[in-house]
Parts: structure tokens; sequence; C-alpha cells
């Protein structure tokens, strides 16, 4: 509370700092959100946390790297688009990869879990998460490798606030990806994932293939985490590119997850977008000695931390009935 | 369902081979068997070995204990090494600079017709591991060619007083050169602290007019030796710290890039120091870019920068090449020495790209080398042997690649405070003709560097 009237205080003060603010917290929430997106859709068909999912952002950044920039693939038989859309030909080329790629860990790793007890499962994906990202280490090497984004160092300047045209690009794809998810959970496939998530016996009982719903899950989920690492590896977030770190950072959309309710993906959208502001907000305003380097960092524990005490289901998540 | 178990554990199996075989850079954890035969022999490495004339000659009686075997004429050499940690990309390329050397030194006769082979073992980077690692490697190695990381070298620093044995650590923490400390450590090249107020005074030299600065650093010995320098140079030369963000940049964190780039934009600073990691250096400049902070001379600690920032696709390049200021402990790959030369012929044998840090572990391994030599020379080949030998050292000359090191005499006699420095090339690294670095100064050291006396670490750190 303290913390929010010192915000708000500074924020009146200069609207111009609150709206770089602003922008700047939507700009990173965009990639918590898509990738706390990710965690959900596989935590609401399978009710297992994915402990892979940094594995699959660091994998679908490196694919990009190699298809946009090393293979410029299949860009390269493209000569009849402009080089921005070549690039973007690339990228969506390996965006599809590191959904196969996902479709495959399910098959091979997840499928034969089925029915097996939910914490196995969960230290599967532990399994796969060093197998993968130990793979994906091996590939990227010891250099950051780029991924050639056409906007480069190219800013929107509007004079009360300054935004990277990747910024502009990461919130709109953001934006079209989330519509997109919303229309798939009303599609067929997606309300049989929705029943699956309910309960896998009486939804494959009414007909349901389980097991295909499992390797959309992943394969949704991979595009999201090659989506948010793809835009968390290119200036002005990590400009050398994707390296051996870079699948850490899905790990700092968990706030994220839990503020916006396990198993809701407007609540993975709320709440990535929330931890995004509340560290841009830390970042422009507390800056106070006492409080010490670092401070941003934590907040979004902070916040999670707030919400779970008032919503211990998170803000839009499902809550547990049980009979006592 | 029966087969299930089988399926899992086949399919295991096969991503544990494939994450063993897959590229071809790095995660090496064996001997310099595989090296010895990547380095064919060449004029310049059949030259390199520093067999002297005195070594020659075979004492009556070699004393030997652990890791030297006279009959089967192997010295076994510890290396405890960041393989999988933050630091492994360039630790991966140290070892290979180690593995060439020793390679080549091998194929030339050995130390004494001794071969060397190295045992080499990941610590990841973790405290822990590293004391674990060190306890199962020390009854196996006669010295420690390298210990990865200051708090960790600090962790087994007892034990290696106690065993008598020799490690070099593969950090440039001011501390090493505390006489308290240092008992059983051959550090070498300009600590952190020391480099900073060489380069931060010479950016003054370049933007004599600067009367701010800027610093930010990631937490622990490397980030806060550094700034620890950086804030005693702006203090002597009357240079405003208008932003300390030391010990913010946590390379996993972006909150915390953020945090540093905003700081230093809004800080409105003319000199900029940044000690981090590669790719965390690149996310501070490129988002402090991105919120309009343009005009400013940037430096930071050796292991801030990499060729990568300013690679072909690399949105940053261009920039950055105007902007910063390249520290080094020891000349850059294209640099003109016998030095260089030698470490280019083992490099170009091997068929290995260019980089820079194969130096590192040239010159750890002929540290080394050197009192491996003495040792047999006094015809002791025990542990503690070699750690004396070492200790006795008043000279190691690189040939240029590297300043010349000595460990005989008081503290600031030993302390190392030449460095180089060079400047971003991006044609020479577009081209291929260098690592992306042309030499500007070499064996520099800054009038305030020069006058340091040194008492005490310039960042205190604790055991464990």
């Amino acid at each position: 509370m303290t913390i929010g009237l010192v915000v708000l205080a500074q924020a009146t003060a200069d609207g111009n700092a609150f709206a770089q603010m602003l922008v700047d917290g939507i700009s990173f929430g965009a990639i918590y959100a898509l990738l706390a997106m990710g965690f959900v859709i596989i935590f609401k068909s399978t009710s297992v946390i994915n402990f892979a999912h940094g594995a699959l952002t660091g994998l679908g950044a490196f694919l990009i790297a190699a298809f946009a920039t090393v293979l410029d693939f299949p860009g390269r038989y493209l000569t009849f688009l402009p080089e921005w859309a070549q690039w973007t030909v690339n990228v969506l080329t390996a965006l599809v990869a590191a959904a196969l790629f996902g479709i495959l860990l399910e098959r091979v790793f997840l499928r034969p879990m089925v029915g097996e007890a939910l914490f196995a499962v969960a230290i599967v994906t532990l399994g796969v998460d060093i197998v993968v990202r130990t793979i994906t280490n091996d590939w990227i090497g010891t250099q950051p490798r780029p991924l050639g984004a056409p906007w480069g160092l190219e800013v929107v300047d509007l004079g009360w606030v300054r935004i990277a045209w990747s910024e502009v690009i990461q919130i709109l794809v953001t934006i079209i990806l989330l519509g997109a998810i919303a229309f798939f959970l009303r599609s067929r496939t997606g309300v049989a994932m929705r029943a699956t998530a309910f309960d896998q016996e009486t939804a494959r009982a009414q007909g349901v293939n389980v097991g295909r719903i499992f390797s959309v899950a992943w394969a949704i989920a991979a595009f999201l985490a090659g989506v948010a690492g793809l835009f968390y590896s290119i200036f002005p977030r990590r400009a050398t590119g994707v390296d051996q770190a870079t699948a850490f950072i899905a790990f700092r959309a968990f706030p994220a997850v839990i503020i916006g309710g396990l198993d809701s993906i407007p609540g993975a959208v709320v709440g990535g977008f929330a931890v995004g502001i509340a560290e841009s907000a830390a970042n422009t305003y507390l800056t106070f000695e006492f409080l010490g380097n670092g401070f941003p960092g934590i907040v979004g524990y902070l916040l999670m931390m707030v919400v779970l005490l008032i919503r211990p289901y998170g803000l839009l998540g499902t809550p547990e009935i049980r009979r006592v | 369902m029966r087969n299930k178990p089988k399926w899992l554990a086949l399919f295991l199996v096969l991503g544990l081979v494939l994450a063993a075989c897959g590229g071809g850079e790095g995660g090496d954890t064996t001997t310099t068997a595989a090296a010895e035969e990547e380095a064919t022999t060449t004029a310049a490495a059949e030259e390199e070995p520093t067999t002297t004339a005195a070594a020659e000659e075979e004492p009556a009686e070699i004393a030997t204990d652990v890791g030297v075997d006279l009959e089967a004429g192997t010295i076994t050499i510890g290396l405890l090494s960041d393989l999988s940690g933050p630091f492994s990309p360039l630790v991966q390329i140290i070892n290979t600079g180690h593995d060439l050397y020793w390679a080549s030194v091998n194929e030339a006769g050995g130390v004494n017709g001794l071969n060397v082979e190295l045992e080499v073992r990941d610590t990841g980077y973790v405290v822990d591991t590293h004391v674990q690692l060190y306890e199962e490697l020390k009854s196996q190695v006669v010295a420690f060619g390298h210990s990865t990381g200051s708090p960790h070298t600090v962790a087994i620093n007892s034990s290696l007083q106690a065993d008598g044995i020799l490690a070099i650590p593969l950090t440039w923490y001011s501390g090493w050169s505390d006489p308290a400390i240092n008992s059983n450590l051959v550090p070498h090249g300009v600590p952190y602290c020391i480099e900073a107020m060489n380069m931060i005074e010479y950016l003054t030299t370049q933007a004599p007019e600067a009367t701010t600065i800027a610093i930010a650093s990631s937490p622990g010995d490397y980030g806060q030796d550094s700034n620890a320098g950086a804030v005693m140079v702006a203090e002597a030369l009357g240079l405003e710290v208008v932003y300390d963000g030391t010990g913010t940049i946590v390379a996993t964190d972006p909150a915390t890039l953020a945090e540093a780039a905003n700081g230093i934009a809004g800080s409105g600073a003319e000199l900029v120091w940044v000690t981090t990691d590669p790719t965390s250096f690149g996310g501070v400049y490129g988002q402090a870019l991105a919120a309009g902070f343009s005009g400013a001379l940037w430096s930071g600690a050796g292991p801030s920068w990499n060729p990568a920032l300013i690679g072909p696709d690399s949105p940053i390049a261009e920039p950055l090449a105007n902007d910063f200021y390249i520290s080094q402990y020891y000349a850059p790959w294209a640099a003109d020495s016998p030095g260089n030369q030698m470490v280019r012929d083992l490099v170009e044998a091997a068929g290995a790209p260019p980089l820079d840090y194969y130096a590192e572990g040239v010159i750890e391994a002929k540290i080394m080398h050197e009192a491996l030599l003495a040792a047999y020379e006094a015809g002791d080949m025990t542990q503690t042997g070699v750690l004396n030998a070492a200790k006795s050292l008043e000279s190691v000359t690189f040939d240029g690649l590297a300043p010349d090191e000595t460990y005989v005499g008081e503290a600031n006699d030993r302390l190392q405070r030449l460095q180089f420095i060079s400047r971003p090339d991006l044609e020479g690294l577009a081209g291929g003709t260098s690592t992306g670095a042309t030499l500007v100064e070499s064996d520099y050291t800054s009038p305030t560097a020069a006058a340091f006396q040194f008492d005490a670490a310039c960042f205190a750190l604790e055991a464990g």
C-alpha cells in the first residue's frame, strides 16, 4: 500500500516519466505474458507444471537464430519479398519447427506418463528441461547468436515517450496471439482441451483424443515460448541474441502465472502485464537508497505474495472446492 | 503400456548421447588426448616449449608424491572449471587453450620427458561443488592449473594451504595480492580493481572535459572489486559518480538490466563503467540507447566484452564501436607479438575458430609449465615442491601475449598493474583479420594505478 502511494505520488508529479514507465512495463509484461500463457496451456490440459518451459524458450530462440540468420531459410528462396518479410517467414518456419519439437517431446517423454502420478510427470519435465537445455546450449555454443531482427535500433520518439520498434511489434504480436488463443479455446479442439483439463477420463469417455490434446498443448506452448524467446533476445532487451542463459527467463514468469491463477489464460496475461508494470514502476520510482540495488527484481514476487494473501487461487484462477 | 519404461529409457539415453555428441566447441571434460590428436605439430609449436638447458639436466633423484608418475612418464594437472555455469562460454575456450598448449608441449617431448595430462572437472560455478571436486582431485593431481571463481577459490584456500597444493586462480580479484591469502596461489593479470583505475583514467584522456561517471556491475567479487577501483579513481580524478549501480546486474533477471540501464540513462553521465557478462552488457547498453542515452564513453572489466557485441547481426555494433574501449588482460588475437603468434599457430593448427580467450588458457598453462620445470630442476616434484617452485619464479614471460609476472618480493612488487587496451574493430571482425579488437595500448598503466599502494583487497570477500 505504501509502495503504491509512493509510486502514485511520484507518477502525478511527472506525466512523461509515468508514460515511459507504463510503456516499458507493458513491453516487459508482454514477454512475461507469452511465457505465462505457455505454462498455463500445458497446466490446463495436463495438470502439470512444465519445468521444461525455459528449455523450450531457449530452443525456440535458437531455432529462430538458426533459420533467420545462419540458414536464411526459406527466405533465401523468396527473394521477391522485401527483407523484413523474408525474415518474418524464416521466423515463422522456426516457430513451426519449435512447435513440432514440442510435439516430439510430449510424444516421447510425456505420453508414456499418462495416468502416472502428477508429481512423477512434473519430475519428468525437469529431466526434459536438462536434456533439451544441454543440447540447445551445445548448439548455441560459446558465443551469443543474433536473431537478425530487421528493426535494428529504430525507436519511435513521440517526445513524451520513446519506444523501440521491436517493442511495438512485440506488443502487437502478443495481442494477436492472445486473440488467436482465445479463439482457439472456443474451437472444437479448444473445448476438448478444456474438457481434458477438467477430467481426463470423462473426456476420453466422450470421445476426446486426450493424447492429441496433449500434443496440441505442447505445440502451442513451444510456439509461445519461441515468440517470447525471440523478443527477449533482440534489441533493446538482450541485443546480442540468444545465449546459454536465455532459458532462465522463463522462470521469471512464474510470479505472473501464480498471480493470474495457474489455470487461467486471461489470468496469465493479466499476471504478465502486472509483473512487467510493477517491475518498471519499481525501476522508475522506487530508487531509494535504503532499498538497495536489485529491488525491481523482487517486486514480482512481492506482488505474488500479496495476491496470494488476498486470493489464494490467483486473480482469475479456479478456486478448489474441498469437502471437509 | 508394458513397454513404456523401455521406450522412455531408450529415448532418455538417446537424448543424453545427443547432448554429449552435439556441437564441437564446448563441454570437453576429458584430458588432452583429443587435443593431442587435433594439434598437428607446427614449427611454432615445436619451438614453443621453454625447456631450459639447466632443466634438461636430470637431477640425481626426483621426489614425487601425487600426480607425477615417473614410470608412466606423466604429470597430472587438475582444472576446476565452470563448464555449465554462467562463465562456461568463456571457460570452455580457456580450457581449449590449455589443451592446445599441453598437446604442443607433449608433442615436443613433454616436461623433461614427462607428458602432461589434464583432469578437468565441471564445478558449474557452484562453491559447494567446487569444494567437493577439489577434494576428489587433490589425491590425483600435482597442482591445479586453474580454479574458477573467487568465492570458490577462497572456499578451497584453507585446504590448499593445509594440503600444500598450488592453484592458479582463474579470476582477477584484488585479494589474490594479499600475502595472508595467496600463500598457495599464483595470480596473473591486472586485478579488477586496478583495471578499473587504468581504464577510467584512460577514458578521461579520451574525454578530458568529462566530470561525471556512471558505474554498474554484477554482484560479487568480480563486479564489486572492479567498482571499488572505479570509485577510488573517480575520487582521485575528481569525477562525480552520478549513478552507482554496483551489484545491480543479475544476468538471469531482465529487471535488473533495465534498472541499470535506466540509472545510467537518467544520470546523463559522460563516462560509463559497467562490469558484467557480455550479454548483460549488451542488454544494458541497448536499453540505455533505447532510452535516448548517447554520447558517453563506455568501458568495463575484461570479461564484459565479447566480439559478438559487434558481430554482423548485432544491432548495437556501430554505436558500440564508437563508444567502447576494450579492457584486456592479454593482447588481442591479431596483436603483433611472438606470444600471440604462438597462440594463433596452435589454434589454426587445431582448426579451431579464432578467439581471444584461448590466450588465458595458454597463459595459465605457461605459468604451470615454468613451475613444473623449476620443480624438476630442484628435484622435488611433489605437490609442495611444485608449489615452492611456483612461488620462487622471479619472472614468467609470455613473449608479448601478456605482461610478465613475478611471484617473489612484496605484495606491491608482485601486483600486476599493466594491461592492454583495444578498440572494437568492425572491419577486422567482418573480414576475418581480427577477433573484433584493435590494440591501442600495450602494457598500459595509469598514474593512479601506478601510485596505488596495496594493503588489502579493494572488496572484502568472505570465505565460503
